[in-house]
C-alpha cells in the first residue's frame, strides 16, 4: 500500500504538478514537497509528491557495481 | 534511456544482484548460527517472492514475513463498521481499492456494491473533494495507511474544511507504525525461545522505505538503544533488498547493533518536514487495535478536535460493533502477521483460501504474505 512511483517532473501548475514515467503522464499534488522544481524526479504516492529521487546518491552507488562488475 | 529508466533497471540488474548475492553467503559462513531478518512492509513482502530472495539466501539467513501492510493489521470490526455506515445511511463510500475485498464478519465493501450500494475506489483521496462536489448525499472516505499514506490524507482534511465542505467525512483507519514496531518486538520475546530453534535469533529488521521517507532515519534510533537491534531502511528493487540485506549481516558480523540507511536516494535523516508537519497539525495518537497484534497505545490515528465536523465517527451513530474473532476459525493471519508462523503453515492457505476466495486479510490483499507466497512461492 506504500507503494511510490518514480516520476519525472515536466510542469508545475499552483500546487499541482505535471509527471512524467515512461510516456505515462499524471498530476500529483505538490502540497508534501513545495520547493520541486521542473526536471526534478520525484516520488508519487496517492497522487502526491512526496520525496525527490537524488539521482546523483542513486549514480554513485550503481558505479560502484559497474567497478565491482569490471573487476569480476 | 533517460537516467530514471536507467537507474530503475540498473536496480534489477542480475550481475549487481549476484554480487551482492554472493557477498551474503561470505558473511553468512561467518555467523555460525541461525539468523532471521524480518521484513516488516508489505512491497518487500511481494518483492521478496516475486524476485526469488528467499530462495537465493544462506542456509543459516532466514527471512521472515512480518505485519506490512495496512490492509493485513486494519482489524475487522473497522470493516464492520464501514458495513453499518452503508448499510443503515445513504452514503456514498469512497475507498481505496485495496480495501474493497477485505472481508468483515458478515460481508465486504465488494458484496455491498454487488448489492447496489454507492462504493467507489479513489487512487488518491484528493478525489473525494471532487466526489463530494458532485453529489447530494454525504460520502464518506475510508482512511487506512501508514505514515506514508496520513499526510496526503491530512491536506485533504485541511482542503475539506478551506473549501468549506459540509458532506464530506473521514473514517479514519489510519495507524502509526512505529510504536506497533515496538510491539511486534516485545510480543516476539513470547514466542522467540521456540522460534529461534526454528528459525535462529532475530538479527535485524529490514526497514520500510516509503514510511521512512516521512519519518526519517532518526526515527529509529530507539531499536539500537533499547533493544540491542539492527535495522536497515531498505528500498524495493531486488538490488535495494540484497544490498539492505548485506549491510544487516555485516553489523551482525562485526556485532555493532545499528540502524543503517541502504535508500538514500529518497530517505533523509531528518524525513519529510511538511508531511510530518501536517501530521501533527491533523491527527493525533490514540490506542487501538491491530490485526495480530492486539491493542497497541498510541498507535491510531484520530482527527483533532478543530477537525472533528469531518469524523464519520463522531457523524454517524455507529454502535460498538465486536467482530466474530477470526481466531474462531481456522485462519492463521494472526499468527502470520507476526512472523509466528509462514503462510504454510496455515491449515487454510491454498486449500480453502485463495486469492479468488480469500477467508483473510493476508491472503485478500494484493501485498499480504500469504497473497505473496500463494503467487510466487509455492
Amino acid at each position: 500500500m506504500c507503494v511510490a512511483i518514480p516520476m519525472r517532473v515536466i510542469e508545475i501548475n499552483g500546487n499541482e504538478a505535471v509527471c512524467e514515467y515512461e510516456g505515462i503522464k499524471r498530476t500529483a499534488k505538490i502540497d508534501l514537497l513545495p520547493e520541486i522544481k521542473v526536471g526534478d524526479y520525484v516520488l508519487i504516492h496517492v497522487g502526491f509528491v512526496i520525496q525527490r529521487i537524488d539521482i546523483d546518491s542513486a549514480l554513485e552507488t550503481l558505479d560502484l557495481y559497474k567497478q565491482m562488475q569490471e573487476m569480476v | 534511456m533517460n537516467q530514471n529508466n536507467y537507474i530503475y533497471s540498473q536496480f534489477k540488474d542480475r550481475k549487481n544482484v549476484g554480487i551482492e548475492a554472493e557477498k551474503i553467503h561470505k558473511l553468512a559462513k561467518k555467523i555460525d548460527k541461525k539468523v532471521c531478518i524480518m521484513e516488516v512492509c508489505g512491497t518487500h513482502t511481494m518483492q521478496i517472492a516475486k524476485y526469488g530472495i528467499r530462495k537465493m539466501m544462506p542456509e543459516n539467513i532466514k527471512l521472515v514475513s512480518g505485519p506490512g501492510c495496512p490492509v493485513c493489521v486494519t482489524p475487522q470490526e473497522y470493516v464492520d463498521k464501514a458495513i453499518y455506515i452503508l448499510k443503515n445511511y445513504d452514503v456514498v463510500m469512497a475507498t481505496f481499492g485495496d480495501l474493497y475485498r477485505v472481508p468483515g464478519t458478515e460481508s465486504s465493501l465488494e458484496k455491498e456494491k454487488v448489492s447496489g450500494k454507492d462504493v467507489r475506489i479513489v487512487y488518491s483521496p484528493y478525489e473525494n473533494l471532487e466526489v463530494a462536489k458532485n453529489v447530494n448525499k454525504p460520502v464518506v472516505f475510508l482512511s487506512i495507511g501508514f505514515e506514508t499514506t496520513m499526510p496526503a490524507v491530512a491536506c485533504v482534511v485541511k482542503e475539506t474544511k478551506k473549501r468549506n465542505i459540509k458532506n464530506l467525512f473521514f473514517f479514519i483507519g489510519n495507524k502509526f507504525f512505529l510504536p506497533a514496531l515496538e510491539t511486534l518486538i516485545l510480543y516476539s520475546r513470547n514466542f522467540l525461545s521456540s522460534f529461534i530453534k526454528t528459525n535462529g535469533s532475530v538479527g535485524g529488521f529490514i526497514l520500510p522505505g516509503h514510511l521512512s521517507v516521512i519519518v526519517g532515519e532518526k526515527s529509529y534510533s530507539w531499536i539500537v538503544e533499547r533493544y540491542n537491534l539492527n535495522g536497515v531502511i531498505t528500498g524495493f528493487e531486488p538490488l535495494d533488498i540484497v544490498r539492505g540485506i548485506r549491510m544487516l549481516l555485516e553489523t551482525i558480523v562485526c556485532p555493532q547493533p545499528q540502524i543503517q540507511n541502504e535508500y538514500t536516494r529518497v530517505v533523509s535523516y531528518e524525513g519529510n518536514k511538511y508531511a510530518k508537519e501536517i501530521i501533527s497539525e491533523i491527527f493525533e495518537p490514540t490506542g487501538g487495535n491491530w490485526r495480530g497484534l492486539g491493542f497497541v497505545a498510541d498507535s491510531n490515528a484520530k482527527l483533532k478536535k478543530e477537525y472533528e465536523m469531518f469524523d464519520a465517527e463522531k457523524i454517524f451513530n455507529i454502535p460498538n460493533i465486536v467482530a466474530k474473532n477470526v481466531d474462531n476459525t481456522k485462519c492463521k493471519c494472526n499468527d502470520v502477521l507476526i512472523g509466528k508462523i509462514t503462510p504454510f503453515e496455515c491449515p487454510l492457505f491454498g486449500k480453502v483460501c485463495t486469492p479468488e476466495n480469500p477467508v483473510g486479510a493476508c491472503m485478500v490483499s494484493s501485498e499480504g504474505s500469504c497473497a505473496a507466497y500463494y503467487k510466487y512461492e509455492r
